[in-house]
């Protein structure tokens, strides 16, 4: 009897996990402003990804640059007029186009891997402080509370400062400050998953704990995540470009969108406006597709909210 | 009737009068960068300090515009052996309270100077060579020193000189008030708010050329943005530091002159030149090279005609430097005019680079600082891709000043930019303290961090700090300068410049150790 029922538990999580993610997609193509924000981000995703094939310049070899080149205004031409600066150039005589795609690549990417590995730590930790209780479950979550007590731009700077510079460093700081948020969504969503028939059926199995928790709770756990994770990602995208902004993160020869913005924003007053707005302009449409996307997600998710509308 | 009468004509008159001596009382205010931590000139030797009590003290000697020595409260000196010096000072000074200067008052503030109590940064050191002080009359004073010592002059024209009746026994507080204050500058104080300004009023019996503005307002405003947003509202007339990034919006600006001036502040790389393997050189391939290239003459001549100056002044710093071929800029003592900055050739560079074993170039990682000098990343940055031309793959790390400079000064680097400012206006303490080899005993060299050593520029050093004989001294340093920039032990590239910005209308003639003298503004031609 227990065993067929915790049977046809598997089967239904399965279905509604293949649901969730069709559920997602018709959900935001449901919605003109979610899918023209996707597209936005999709656009921006490919030219982040293919930026060294189709950036006219490779903005961090050295030998390509021209310091008599610096602070052109966009359309000028080089040189040799073999290369026309659409969108400008900064200080050191990069072409604002190709070092905006690489600078792109650069956040994304950073963004992306910190966020994920920080979903993963998060919810490893989240769905095992939720599952044993006690105090495993007392140790993570006080040390989720003193994270989210913190800061995070103040924690990521005293530990950029501790480890030095360099993307890598940069990630581990992100996720050192972003696991938290990840560990307490998950754990909540697991307090309730949790005392659920089809959990106490696995346990009367006999089953693992581990392959109870991550072959039963975890799935059911999703939905929130997933809102949680967009949001993150597009956070973790803006708190690289702060802190890169405030010279501590990537190398100043391979610059980020936040390093781009910073290099420029003394001149703005001076009229030379390119080195920071376009970089500017294409930070905030990442973000903003992000969470605009994001957004419609945890409408889907949350059927409450697509009757009553946004709070 | 007829007496108000009388005082209609009288206060028309006055206006009249009034108008035409207006240019005369026309109040000047400075928003400058610095704030004094005390009036008491003798109190600390920080910039700031030193700035202030510049504008009503006096020394016995002082640098001019381009920081060479002039007489000031001294007329003339005669160096009567080794070891005594003869000062006749100047006739006719008179103190703010009206008292006569004599060889009194200079006695006096030596004393002062070195006794002083609670001070951060003192001026015993400036002191320490004098054993001696005798008055032979009001007007000549002999100082005998402990050992020959050719820098004196210098060391005790850092003194301010306070009036020995006005300053007996008065504390750091009552130069605060102004009750101690009174100098021989050209002008007097009015009142000082902490932190806030200063007040000051030409002095009428001044001894020399009287400054234009007779009423003088500064305004200590740290905050860059503060002092632009000042001028360009009109509440400033000029102000000092001006922040680069807003240089051209400024130029641009019909209502705003820039005056700028080169400083003695001289920017370098430094190479390791002693280790056989040094921590950042590289094959191009990026594996760890067994010989260092730096030793090889012919790479550190080649890097040095790899940097072009003219396009690094122009576009990384928006003009503010002066290239460079040594440590100290002209008009400094010891500055040798043979010397000039090295010519941009990347072809010769490719040459000898090809020649010393290197033609693919080798792999090295640039170090700097990025809150230290005007726009050092960038300028690192741009050193960079200057390198790259020459083949050299490079890397560019920088870091804040504190992390650097504890780094540098453990020799962790392979390539690093370095500044030394000469503050004296003589070129001995560059050339004997980033030059000489390192000697942790007698301090030589102690900012050698590439450890550049040759014994034939050292024993010339050596003579020249105990030579007190001036022509003598300077042909020493200029030959000592051929020496160590003949051989590149380091590479100099430029002398950051700094600027004023006044409203148009006024002009300030540049100080080139970056001092802003209200006796320095005029107005423009």
């Amino acid at each position: 009897m227990s065993e067929s029922l915790a049977t046809e538990h598997t089967a239904t999580y399965h279905e509604t996990d293949d649901t969730l993610s069709r559920q997602i997609v018709r959900g935001v193509l449901n919605s003109k402003e979610a899918t023209f924000w996707l597209t936005v981000g999709l656009i921006i995703l490919s030219i982040a990804l293919l930026a060294p094939w189709i950036a006219p310049q490779d903005p961090y070899d050295l030998m390509v640059l021209d310091i008599m080149d610096s602070r052109m205004p966009p359309g000028t031409k080089n040189f040799d007029e073999s290369l026309t600066y659409w969108l400008g150039t900064d200080g050191q005589g990069r072409d604002m186009l190709s070092a905006i795609m690489y600078g792109l690549r650069t956040s994304i990417s950073v963004g992306v891997m910190a966020g994920v590995i920080a979903l993963i730590l998060g919810m490893i930790l989240g769905l095992t402080g939720s599952y044993f209780g006690g105090w495993v479950d007392a140790l993570i979550m006080r040390t989720v509370d003193l994270m989210l007590g913190f800061p995070t731009i103040l924690v990521a700077l005293i530990l950029l400062s501790v480890l030095g510079q360099g993307v890598d460093k940069v990630i581990m700081a992100l996720v050192a400050v972003q696991w938290a948020n990840y560990a307490r969504v998950v754990r909540s969503a697991a307090l309730v998953e949790r005392e659920k028939e089809y959990i106490e059926a696995a346990t009367c199995l006999g089953l693992g704990h581990w392959r109870i928790l991550f072959k039963h709770l975890l799935p059911n756990c999703l939905p929130p995540v997933i809102v949680i994770g967009t949001v993150q990602v597009a956070h973790a995208i803006s708190a690289e470009a702060t802190l890169s902004f405030l010279g501590l993160g990537v190398p100043i020869t391979e610059p980020s969108l936040g390093l781009l913005i910073a290099n420029g924003y003394q001149l703005l007053l001076s009229g030379m406006y390119w080195i920071s707005f376009f970089p500017g302009v294409v930070l905030l449409l990442t973000i903003f597709s992000i969470n605009i996307v994001g957004d419609r997600i945890r409408e889907i998710l949350n059927p409450r909210l697509l009757q009553e509308g946004e709070n | 009737m007829k007496t108000r009468m009388k005082a209609l004509i009288l206060s028309l008159s006055l206006i009249v009068v009034a108008g035409i001596t207006n240019i005369y009382a026309e109040t000047v205010t400075i928003g400058m960068r610095t704030n004094p931590t005390a009036l008491d000139p003798h109190f600390s030797k920080d910039g700031g300090t030193q700035m202030i009590s510049m504008q009503f003290f006096e020394t016995l000697y002082t640098a001019d515009d381009k920081m060479t020595m002039q007489p000031m409260l001294a007329e003339s000196v005669k160096v009567i052996d080794k070891l005594t010096y003869e000062f006749k000072l100047r006739k006719g000074v008179k103190f703010h309270d009206g008292s006569d200067f004599t060889a009194e008052d200079v006695v006096f503030s030596l004393k002062r100077a070195r006794d002083i109590k609670n001070s951060a940064a003192s001026f015993a050191s400036s002191v320490k060579p004098v054993k001696e002080m005798k008055i032979i009359d009001p007007y000549t004073l002999q100082i005998t020193t402990k050992k020959p010592s050719p820098l004196l002059v210098k060391e005790v024209s850092r003194i301010y000189i306070v009036s020995h009746k006005a300053a007996a026994n008065a504390s750091t507080e009552d130069f605060n008030s102004g009750k101690a204050a009174v100098g021989t500058g050209s002008y007097k104080l009015v009142k000082w708010t902490s932190g806030e300004q200063i007040v000051m009023k030409r002095f009428e019996d001044y001894w020399g050329d009287k400054p234009h503005f007779e009423d003088v307002i500064i305004k200590n405003i740290s905050n860059d943005a503060s002092r632009v947003a000042g001028l360009l509202s009109g509440s400033l007339d000029i102000i000092d530091q001006v922040p680069p990034s807003d240089m051209e919006m400024l130029k641009n600006d019909q209502k705003i002159t820039l005056w700028p001036v080169s400083t003695a502040r001289l920017i370098y790389l430094h190479m390791d030149h002693a280790r056989d393997k040094s921590p950042f050189i590289t094959d191009d391939q990026g594996n760890q090279l067994a010989k260092n290239p730096f030793k090889d003459k012919r790479v550190r001549l080649a890097l040095s005609k790899l940097i072009n100056r003219d396009a690094l002044i122009s576009r990384t710093l928006y003009g503010l430097g002066e290239p460079s071929g040594q440590m100290v800029p002209e008009g400094v003592f010891g500055y040798n005019p043979d010397l000039k900055p090295m010519e941009y050739d990347p072809k010769g560079a490719l040459a000898l680079l090809a020649e010393a074993g290197y033609p693919e170039g080798f792999g090295v990682t640039v170090h700097g600082p990025n809150n230290r000098y005007l726009y050092d990343a960038q300028v690192i940055q741009t050193v960079a891709q200057f390198l790259a031309r020459g083949k050299i793959k490079v890397k560019v790390e920088t870091m804040p000043k504190n992390v650097y400079f504890k780094r540098a000064t453990a020799r962790e680097f392979s390539l690093f930019l370095v500044g030394y400012g000469t503050s004296s206006g003589d070129g001995m303490s560059g050339l004997s303290l980033v030059l000489a080899t390192y000697n942790k005993e007698t301090k030589m060299g102690s900012n050698n961090r590439g450890r550049y050593s040759n014994p034939e520029y050292d024993a010339i050093i050596n003579k020249a700090m105990i030579e007190v004989n001036e022509p003598m001294r300077e042909k020493m340093l200029q030959d000592a300068a051929v020496i160590a920039f003949g051989d590149i032990g380091i590479i100099p590239m430029y002398f950051q410049a700094s600027a004023w910005a006044t409203r148009s209308g006024i002009q300030y003639n540049s100080r080139r150790d970056e001092r802003t003298l209200a006796r320095n503004i005029v107005p423009a031609m």
